[in-house]
């Protein structure tokens, strides 16, 4: 890839690649950091792939790998999800919505508002599209600790919404 | 799943709205004007040997040789370079997986892809779902004979069409 190749792909990519890092950070400086950093291996390695899929998979998943590394440092504790997860293992019975869905951007101003292992898990879960098992390798946490991070965070932005 | 998530997933791109600090673009062009690339390394040296007698030398390169044909030079194996990190094996692994891909076949092209498509990708990476208690070493090894495997059966199925 020319230095000319790697601008482009950087404009293609930048803005999905910081978001990412934004939801889970919270830092627009860290998060521009980050999404630079996961462009730059990207580019500094001899790998070609098959197709745009795939580079949007390595992509996204090297983003947001570098994005829990950084909040776990931050955060100076190995299990930084173990504290909400403590609450207790069993799934909370399922808040339901009082009305229509709202709009993008009420939902993304209540899920600003959850404590951050809850958000993180429904980020990771609902917007990037992973499951269970794929955010359990990148957090060291059990999958039955997630769904039950999962199920409280729902219900915690579902009442949230509710109170609109 | 529920409406909420349902909703959700289904209007995912549109939390991607967010744009980074101004000045960012010129932040890239900095870093990357100070990141070597790889077509732009430069070519290793070459080692000056030392001057032994031809009655030792033969029969130690003859054996050296050897050795490292057996054992390290492997030649075809991808992943010699790219040490203990789980990303740059997968990168090395796609980087062949892309160059079959380019192999124009004798038979039916779309038919090929598809076979090596259904074997080469994954849903999850395997890297993603190892054990986090394993050691890096351990990991790696077992990253590369797994992408090994699927290599080896990738090509094979490539030499049929």
């Amino acid at each position: 890839m020319t230095r000319q190749e790697i601008t482009e792909f950087y404009g293609k990519h930048h803005q999905r690649l910081y978001n990412i890092s934004l939801r889970i950070l919270r830092d627009s400086d860290e998060a521009e950091e980050v999404m630079q950093d996961t462009i730059l291996k990207f580019v500094s390695t001899d790998g070609k792939f098959g197709s745009e899929a795939q580079v949007s998979a390595w992509l996204a998943r090297t983003c947001i790998r570098a994005s829990i590394d950084r909040l776990r440092k931050r955060q100076r504790r190995e299990a930084f999800l173990e504290d909400y997860a403590r609450e207790g293992m069993e799934e909370p019975a399922e808040e339901q919505l009082r009305g229509p869905v709202p709009d993008v951007m009420q939902i993304r101003a209540a899920m600003e508002q959850l404590p951050e292992p809850y958000r993180l898990v429904l980020n990771l879960v609902l917007i990037e599209g992973l499951d269970y098992r794929e955010i359990a390798g990148m957090t060291g946490q059990k999958e039955a600790t997630l769904r039950s991070l999962f199920a409280r965070g729902r219900n915690r932005l579902t009442v949230l919404l509710n109170q609109i | 799943m529920n409406e909420l998530e349902k909703y959700l997933r289904d209007h995912a791109a549109e939390f991607d709205t967010a744009t980074p600090a101004e000045g960012h673009e010129q932040r890239f062009q900095a870093r990357l004007a100070a990141t070597r690339l790889p077509q732009e390394a430069p070519q290793k040296p070459v080692r000056r040997s030392f001057r032994i007698s031809r009655a030792l030398w033969i029969p130690a390169l003859a054996c050296a040789a050897l050795a490292a044909a057996v054992l390290l030079i492997r030649p075809g194996d991808p992943f010699r370079h790219v040490g203990n990190d789980p990303e740059a094996i997968y990168l090395a692994y796609m980087g062949e997986v892309s160059r079959l891909y380019r192999e124009v076949p004798a038979g039916n092209c779309s038919d090929r892809d598809a076979t090596i498509q259904s074997i080469t990708e994954e849903e999850t990476p395997f890297f993603d779902q190892l054990p986090e208690e394993y050691s890096p070493e351990k990991r790696a090894r077992m990253i590369k004979t797994y992408y090994a495997g699927l290599l080896a059966l990738a090509r094979e199925v490539n030499g049929k069409y």
